[in-house]
């Protein structure tokens, strides 16, 4: 299954709007409604896992230092494949496959949807390494979030899985919600 | 004085940095999972794996709802030292809820830990140094298998479980299958359709 997933890299940043996506990413035959409407306060850092590595597959990740993010976040995914996420070795690594991520103690003062509806299989896998995150039809959060609405739906869809094999400090979620 | 000062000054700067806490004000947190089978792995140390749950630290936050219903199986597995496994539950750590809904259907569930000072959770709400309001949970399930080896471990299946908490009412129904517990090791915690408070 693995062996399917083509590389493709997007980078997207904008001051008003921002979609971040980066890595891996599969697509067969799939419509993906990523809809970022977030405004940015503060630094941000796209490359604060600089010694790692991350991917993030049909989904939606915002990482700052001190960043408020306001405004909705809204990740939907509709008659997708299979989508894979893989990160192998390294530190500081995410693995994340239909997920919507926020990470580095970011403030979140909007909502965040995750609706996700398919037949595929979500798969989230880090092999190896330290401080690794693997998120599978999730939506994960490491910071404060003031107010609105967290919302995870995941339907109809094939094997949902994550994976963290071996290192230290790591996460693993599949169809959750996780506040940290 | 100057060096007192100083001192005074260094810790003011640097408690910003120490602290690392998410706060939910008026934010209702929802989990909605319909579908296949679900699973979460980790190796190593220091691991956290969550199927089809809601863990929550360090938040304020007001309804919690966790639904899911699997026609498959769910699973979350760890191998290694002070891991924290959940599978279908809700999982509060020094935090706050108005309410907490917990509505899990599935064809099985199944939780394996290796390792010590570990923690698995099947189906049900703790609450860990946290404070909720009325907690309505229910569980449908066919078969439930947990494998615990390792020392100071815990195992929670069905139950809802505070430490350290208040709460307000709590509304349980549960429909199991087999049930199968497999335990070894030394100062386990074992709690099967239960509620448990310490």
């Amino acid at each position: 299954m693995f062996k399917k997933a083509a590389v493709l890299t997007i980078i997207l940043i904008a001051s008003a709007s921002l979609s971040y996506a980066k890595g891996s990413k599969n697509h067969n035959g799939s419509t993906h409604h990523n809809n970022t409407q977030t405004t940015i306060v503060g630094s941000f850092n796209g490359d604060s896992g600089s010694s790692g590595s991350e991917t993030t597959t049909g989904g939606v990740d915002d990482r700052g230092s001190s960043t408020l993010v306001t405004a909705d976040i809204q990740n939907k995914i509709k008659k997708a494949g299979d989508i894979t996420s893989i990160v192998s070795k390294g530190q500081n690594n995410q693995a994340n496959a239909a997920s919507v991520v926020i990470t580095n103690g970011s403030n979140v003062s909007g909502s965040l949807m995750n609706k996700i509806n398919t037949s595929g299989d979500l798969t989230a896998i880090v092999e190896e390494g330290r401080n690794n995150i693997a998120n599978a039809g999730t939506i994960s959060v490491k910071g404060a979030v003031s107010e609105g609405a967290v919302v995870n739906e995941v339907t109809n869809t094939g094997d949902v899985t994550s994976i963290v094999s071996k290192g230290r400090n790591n996460q693993a979620n599949s169809a959750s919600v996780a506040i940290n | 004085m100057k060096s007192i000062a100083f001192v005074i000054t260094a810790c003011l700067l640097s408690c910003p940095v120490s602290g690392h806490s998410s706060d939910l004000l008026d934010l209702k947190a929802h989990n909605s999972v319909r579908g296949g089978t679900y699973s979460a792995g980790v190796e190593g140390s220091d691991n956290a794996a969550n199927a089809g749950s809601v863990q929550i630290s360090n938040s304020e936050g007001g309804r919690i709802v966790n639904s899911v219903r699997s026609s498959g199986i769910i699973s979350a597995t760890a191998s290694g030292n002070n891991n924290r496994v959940n599978s279908a539950s809700v999982v509060m750590h020094d935090s706050i809820a108005d309410s907490i809904s917990n509505h899990i259907e599935a064809a099985g569930i199944r939780n394996t830990v290796r390792g010590d000072n570990n923690v698995s959770n099947i189906g049900s709400v703790v609450l860990d140094r946290s404070r909720a309001g009325a907690i309505d949970y229910s569980l449908k399930a066919g078969h439930l298998h947990s494998t615990i080896q390792g020392s100071n471990n815990r195992l929670n299946v069905g139950s809802v479980q505070f430490s350290d908490a208040t709460h307000g009412n709590v509304s349980e129904n549960i429909d199991m299958g087999n049930v199968t517990v497999s335990v070894s090791g030394n100062d386990e915690d074992v709690a099967i359709d239960s509620v448990v408070v310490e």
